[in-house]
């Protein structure tokens, strides 16, 4: 593991402190993804697994995606070099699709799906009970190997199943990182954090002193940075915001009020006041308006070009960590035999090369990648944050089930308390609860075959 | 553009049966695109309403009759506390943007009007952004309406004024949307009220300026009078667009703050699209529809009165 990760410019004030391999290898993989895959390469490809059957000879492959930031030209990369280096003349071409899930809906409905797409895994559910993924046949999954989901966490890998079958491989875990700005830190005498999880105690004496030093300590808005606050700290109180079915809505318990007090009490105490939607809490954050900002990891890219920032994983405030996540995952959405095993040529590959994913700011879903020396050339900052992908915590696999208990369920009551405008946090999350509990059953009475 | 335009006898015409068909050959090109893109549709969405309706799963798509209608007006639904609070929330928007969409179009185009150098410059430059598609417009504006950082705020604080937060505090995200909406539209209405003031005989102002009448008074006695036609039907092509806000609020605000920018339109999105709800969208969307038919006929009503007489 890495100590920290900074760039070039930063390192020439620091350098006696600090290694020098680090940065340089941070600034390659931002810079020069190629240079830095093809760094990786030798330490990761294995020799002879050409496992990949005569019927995917030659054919040609159209992968769909949300990824439509930086990470999609990293992952068009890839595609390109998987399809100059196979034996069997697979050709893979990347399209990211911004509003994926509705340009998949639309397809699926005029009959001219793709071969394959990244999906979100909150989406696996839902479009396979819609018919737009198809699963893994015993086929494809052979082409895979055997064993082969045993190289993922459990909680990420099983996410990949729907009504008994599956539908999905992992490609990466995205979990919250905490942010951090290495010269506020410094100006306020405060130690930075390292790869493991910070204590409360710590977190919270890290938070006064910065306060003290007369910086603003956090950045919390509202909308997505604050509902996956709530959804890491309910489950390190010990709750959770559905049960393990998905069938029944659970966050309106002990732990989700003690949850959503301690984000607002972040807010109150130590952040500035900010709101909105598109993330203003990170451009606080860019513009040295804050010390410490908590969100998603698709942020990695942008933020390690500036010199101040450091890279940690979330704190543990309750008795157990943990820390919401998102993941792509590789889904087929072809029924025809010959496009599925190169799909399945093609995602075997990748995976087995995810650690130059992490080049694109996201945490590899395989285990080997992620233990890999690699990853920390490939990419720093995601060696810092890896250790924890295994108690990110992900929603059961029912179809809609975020939109339920999300967007029309805690996700106003949470923006609601942080805007000073819902006095009672228990009794509005018991409302809103029961909307959401309503609308999963309606959704369940659909959704059943 | 005019309306109204149809009460001129038209010389009588040697053969009758042309003369029928004549104007429904006229009409036929865009009766054509608007059977297939309007009418089909609207029908198509009254069938669709009365199911529940998700069209990537035929296998189910159960007849419930007018229960999607019935949810709306249940207040223990679904569906009753986010329908009608995009309701209240499109109420809102109609009283913010309305007014200054008419208003200040009515303004432009009469300084437009004007003879001085430069005019078709202006003409240019008013009507440019509504050549924006809405995410332009609203990307762009979701720049300048930052709380920090944005333009705006920046401008208002080297005068001393601490800007608000305009895109999560209420009523300035109202205004922050009522100005994008402005900026990007003024053009379309101030042009139809442009072409119309062209069509006032210059020989009444000239009669009422020799009677001694101010710019005041023949802009009340004479302009607006004879802009009474075309008023009504940029009023109700207003709002008609207003009732239809969805890119700036989707953009900008995610219907935020707290859902009070969640336009019906929004709503309906999210229902349709993001729920896969089809038959309850489609309902609700007929609501929509049938309740800006009464408000046209209302307003048609109300100003359009005198044409008659």
């Amino acid at each position: 593991m890495t100590p920290h990760s900074r760039s070039a410019r930063h390192r020439r004030r620091f350098l006696a402190k600090r290694s020098a391999r680090i940065p340089l290898a941070a600034t390659l993989a931002l810079l020069a993804v190629p240079t830095a895959v093809d760094a990786a390469d030798a330490e990761t490809t294995e020799p002879a697994e050409s496992a990949c059957p005569a019927e995917a000879e030659g054919q040609e492959i159209e992968m769909w995606s949300p990824l439509t930031g930086p990470d999609g030209e990293t992952m068009t990369a890839l595609a390109e070099r998987f399809s100059s280096e196979n034996e069997s003349g697979i050709s893979v071409e990347h399209v990211a699709q911004p509003e994926y899930v509705q340009k998949l809906n639309a397809a699926a409905a005029a009959d001219e799906l793709p071969t394959m797409t990244v999906t979100r895994v909150i989406n696996v559910g839902e479009l396979a009970a819609r018919n737009v993924l198809r699963p893994f046949t015993e086929e494809t999954q052979a082409i895979l190997g055997e064993g082969f989901g045993d190289d993922f966490p459990e909680n990420v890998w099983v996410r990949g199943e729907y009504a008994g079958e599956r539908y999905s491989i992992p490609l990466d875990i995205h979990t919250l990182v905490m942010y951090y700005n290495t010269e506020m830190f410094e100006a306020a005498g405060v130690e930075e954090p390292g790869t493991e999880p910070l204590t409360r105690d710590a977190f919270e004496t890290m938070l006064a002193d910065l306060a003290a030093s007369g910086v603003q300590p956090i950045a919390i808005g509202t909308g997505f940075q604050a509902a996956t606050l709530f959804q890491t700290f309910i489950a390190q109180f010990g709750g959770a915001v559905a049960n393990e079915e998905g069938t029944e809505a659970t966050y309106a318990s002990e732990a989700g009020v003690q949850a959503l007090e301690y984000v607002n009490e972040l807010k109150q105490e130590y952040s500035p006041d900010i709101s909105g939607a598109n993330d203003p809490e990170v451009a606080f954050f860019k513009q040295e308006q804050a010390a410490i900002v908590m969100h998603g990891p698709w942020h990695i890219a942008d933020l390690s070009q500036l010199d101040y920032v450091g890279f940690a994983p979330m704190p543990q405030i309750g008795d157990d960590f943990a820390v919401w996540a998102g993941s792509h995952q590789l889904g087929l959405t072809t029924d025809d035999p010959a496009q599925q095993a190169a799909a399945a040529c093609w995602i075997k590959w990748l995976s087995d090369n995810s650690v130059e994913w992490a080049a694109a700011g996201q945490v590899p879903a395989r285990t080997t990648a992620r233990e890999s020396d690699a990853l920390a050339e490939v990419a720093a900052p995601i060696s810092r944050i890896a250790g924890v992908v295994d108690r990110a915590i992900i929603l059961p696999q029912v179809p809609e089930l975020e939109g339920a208990l999300w967007g029309q369920g805690f996700g106003p009551v949470v923006d609601g308390v942080l805007m000073g405008e819902v006095d009672d946090v228990a009794a509005a999350l018991e409302q809103a609860q029961a909307q959401s509990q309503q609308i999963i059953d309606e959704n369940i009475e659909r959704y059943a075959e | 553009m005019k309306v109204g335009s149809g009460r001129k006898t038209a010389n009588s015409a040697v053969f009758r049966p042309r003369r029928k068909a004549t104007p429904y050959l006229f009409i036929l090109p865009h009766f054509v695109f608007f059977a297939a893109f309007l009418l089909w549709p609207f029908f198509r969405g009254i069938y669709t309403s009365l199911f529940e309706y998700d069209f990537l799963r035929p296998e189910r798509r159960p007849f419930v009759g007018l229960e999607n209608y019935r949810n709306l007006i249940d207040s223990g639904s679904v569906q009753y506390d986010d329908f009608w609070r995009s309701m209240r929330n499109t109420g809102e928007f109609l009283v913010w943007s309305v007014p200054p969409l008419v208003i200040i179009a009515l303004f432009l185009a009469v300084l437009l009007n004007g003879r001085y150098p430069g005019r078709n410059l202006f003409r240019t430059l008013f009507f440019a952004p509504y050549a924006l598609s809405a995410t332009a417009a609203a990307v762009l504006w979701w720049w300048i309406f930052q709380p920090t950082g944005g333009l705006l705020n920046h401008v208002l604080s080297a005068i001393g004024v601490d800007g608000p937060r305009w895109l999560s505090s209420m009523p300035e995200t109202w205004a922050a949307i009522t100005i994008v909406t402005v900026w990007w539209t003024i053009g379309f209405n101030t042009i139809i009220f442009l072409a119309a003031l062209q069509d006032v005989p210059a020989v009444l102002y000239e009669a009422a300026s020799i009677d001694g009448a101010g710019p005041i008074q023949q802009f009340t006695k004479i302009t607006l009078p004879m802009l009474r036609p075309v008023l009504v039907l940029v009023l109700t092509i207003t709002l008609i667009a207003s009732a239809n806000l969805f890119a700036q609020p989707y953009i900008m605000t995610a219907g935020g703050p707290l859902q009070r920018t969640e336009s019906i339109i929004y709503r309906i999105y999210i229902e349709g699209i993001q729920r896969s709800q089809m038959g309850s969208a489609a309902a609700m969307s007929v609501v929509v529809a049938a309740l800006l038919l009464v408000l046209t006929s209302i307003n048609f009503r109300v100003f359009g009165r005198k044409e008659d007489t």
